[in-house]
């Protein structure tokens, strides 16, 4: 005798179909049967993925043949048909981080999309699923090699999670398969956190535009596949994935990467990585034309402040304060990969010279403008290729502690701070109506108090500090500087957090 | 400075990893410290050595879990390999005579044990598979270089080095042309 199955709300909802109706969700059924060829565990929680999502449209009113067609499991290609046997090495910039990571540290960022409406798990979950076969290089979970890490391909179910913990925290990926990202969601918020071995900010910006609009799509918001938000039904181009660091390095010139170091801020290390978020919004517009009538760019204004920022949340009175400012190197070479491609620059000042904002602005725009020139980028660019290529054939086993010593000496050490600026963030057409802001956060650092980001999204700029430190100093005079300038600040944040 | 909370509370973040690791560590540093200290001030045998040793084990195994690739299969060849040193200490350097017979049938235990790992569910550990690969031709090489040392118990090697190999073989005969693709990605240097 079959054994009788134990009714669900989606059992309940197809027995209460019509007949045409119950065969046309049958047969549906069927042709995602066929898509569906991983393990059986996955393949459970996919179809219940697709269940959850007719149920989900069932109940707002959304006619059966619209919601199939939304949900057509031809949109998920052959992804889940073919073994996991892709694999890729990392690039020259995110070979250090696997390298450097410990229990208590690891290179996370996020970014966020704040919508015009609460975000429903259901679709947003179909979204990932859909999305993530344009992404194959997010598809994938890290393994050790003898002398590399590398990414090997990974076929499951990527799940979209309810934000239940700490920003930018600590992804587990020491489990054969586990993900390198996550996908959050709270109230409004749609939010992509990112292992930097996958991406870097501006492939991280692509992989959410392209995720929010295939959620918009299921919603049944047409988005233009446009302006960073990648047709997620055309195939993945080989230059998407491609290390260009290993492509554009040329010449012999190089640049170190060792810094004298820096001063740090004062306030106790949280053992909570970040212990708090807070993000100063603010219009676009009146920040631009507060770094124009000063003559300087955005950044250059932003990393004034936090100069002067940092001199407040010090007790220190000798040593030079370092900003280390990612540089996106997109700007300087035709790219289109997704993996890391961006490098930093770095601007000092002793704290005897940190007088005020607009004292200091000309020599922070001068160094800024000198850290980034092309061919300093080239040279650093070449130094970190040379690096990578002189220890590729020293084992990991003997590479990992070496980089966790030397990283926790060297690297955290030379910058008291981060300012990434991520710039104007363009939105695809018909997903800009639905965005009310966008922000993006670092991870911290060991020492680094405070890093600091920003985008703008829709006029809407967002500077979002994470910290390490519950001393409010630097945040504060943040603020102040900010409203000085004549600035109106929106401040948000998270609560303080293991306090 | 107030501001509007725009994030979930979070009502713990367990930190509670963090300090055990902490407490540990500085416990088995200490622990370590007076052993050594002790052996060296009466002397006699290196019985510190094999202290530190194990110390080393449980913190590795235990507290200190990998960061990628945490697997039944790797954490099996790391506890089989870490055993057979620790084994090979004991035997080295306090009661000596017993470990060419014993260390084989650990070794053996341990690849038997892995390999009904591994074939059990070829489709889910094949992705596993290096660890197994690396201590097969670790325990084949071991132990035919054994049988020059080991000359009056020669069996338990012979027994260890075919098992190894008829494994390998099995292995390789499994994935096929797999292997090569692990080979390729494990041992590359791009």
């Amino acid at each position: 005798m079959a054994k009788k199955q134990k009714p669900t709300p989606f059992t309940d909802y197809l027995d209460s179909l019509p007949s045409p109706d119950r065969e046309r969700v049958d047969s549906f059924m069927a042709v995602l049967d066929r898509h569906l060829r991983i393990a059986r565990e996955w393949k459970r929680q996919l179809v219940r993925d697709f269940e959850n999502a007719l149920l989900w449209y069932a109940e707002n009113g959304v006619p059966l043949e619209d919601a199939l067609t939304r949900l057509s499991p031809a949109k998920l290609g052959g992804f889940y048909c073919r073994p996991a046997d892709g694999w890729f090495p990392l690039d020259a910039a995110a070979k250090v981080y696997p390298l450097s990571m410990s229990h208590k540290l690891m290179a996370v960022f996020r970014l966020s999309l704040t919508l015009d409406a609460p975000v429903v798990p259901e679709l947003l979950q179909m979204a990932l699923t859909f999305t993530i076969k344009r992404f194959p290089f997010f598809a994938t979970t890290i393994k050790n090699g003898i002398f590399w890490h590398y990414i090997d391909a990974a076929k499951r179910r990527f799940p979209v999670e309810p934000e239940s913990t700490v920003p930018c925290a600590d992804i587990d990926v020491s489990v054969t398969g586990s993900k390198s990202f996550r996908v959050l969601y709270y109230k409004n918020r749609l939010s992509c956190e990112f292992f930097h071995i996958l991406t870097d900010g501006t492939g991280g910006a692509i992989f959410l535009k392209s995720l929010a609009a295939e959620y918009l799509r299921l919603l049944g918001i047409p988005v233009a596949a446009e302006k960073g938000a990648l047709d997620i039904d055309a195939l993945p181009d080989a230059r998407e994935s491609a290390d260009d660091f290993a492509k554009y390095v040329s010449g012999k010139k190089t640049s170190g990467f060792v810094d004298k170091p820096a001063i740090q801020m004062g306030g106790k290390l949280s053992p909570v990585k970040p212990c708090q978020v807070i993000h100063l919004d603010m219009d676009a517009a009146a920040l631009r034309d507060a770094a124009r009538s000063r003559g300087v760019s955005v950044t250059a204004l932003v990393a004034a402040m936090m100069f002067v920022s940092c001199k407040a949340a010090t007790d220190r009175q000798h040593g030079t304060v370092h900003i280390q400012v990612p540089v996106n190197m997109r700007k300087y070479y035709e790219s289109r990969t997704l993996r890391n491609f961006s490098l930093y620059a770095n601007i000092h000042l002793p704290l005897e010279e940190i007088t005020g904002v607009d004292s200091i602005l000309p020599q922070v725009a001068s160094q800024l403008t000198a850290g980034v020139a092309p061919e300093k980028m080239q040279e650093m660019m070449n130094g970190a290729v040379k690096l990578v290529r002189s220890v590729r054939l020293v084992p990991l086993f003997i590479k990992c502690p070496v980089a966790r010593v030397v990283y926790g000496f060297l690297g955290d050490r030379a910058f008291t701070t981060t300012l990434s600026n991520l710039g104007v963030v363009e939105l695809p057409q018909g997903m800009d109506a639905h965005v009310r802001k966008m922000d993006f956060v670092l991870g911290t650092v060991a020492l680094a108090r405070a890093a600091v980001s920003m985008v703008t999204v829709n006029g809407v700029c967002t500077l979002s500090i994470a910290k390490l430190t519950t001393d409010p100093s630097f945040e504060e005079r943040m603020c102040a500087l900010l409203r000085e300038t004549g600035l109106r600040i929106k401040v948000s944040g998270s609560e303080l957090y293991g306090i | 400075m107030e501001f509007e909370i725009v994030y979930p509370h979070v009502k713990k973040h367990s930190i509670a990893m963090l300090i055990i690791r902490r407490v540990f560590g500085l416990l088995f540093l200490a622990a370590a410290a007076v052993c050594l200290t002790v052996n060296l001030v009466l002397g006699g045998k290196w019985w510190s050595v094999i202290v530190l040793w194990s110390l080393y084990m449980v913190w590795s195994l235990v507290l200190q879990a990998p960061l990628v690739e945490r697997n039944l299969i790797s954490q099996g060849v790391k506890l089989a390999v870490m055993t057979v040193i620790l084994l090979v200490l004991i035997d080295w350097l306090l009661v000596p005579g017993w470990a060419g017979f014993v260390v084989p049938i650990v070794a053996y235990g341990a690849l038997i044990v892995l390999a009904v790992l591994f074939f059990v569910n070829v489709s889910k550990q094949r992705h596993n598979v290096m660890p197994l690969i690396l201590l097969t031709v670790l325990v084949a090489v071991g132990s035919a270089l054994a049988l020059f040392v080991f000359s009056e118990t020669r069996w338990p090697m012979i027994v260890l080095a075919s098992t190894a190999a008829v494994l390998l073989v099995a292995t390789a005969f499994t994935l096929r042309s797999r292997l090569i693709s692990e080979l390729v990605k494990r041992f590359h240097i791009k």
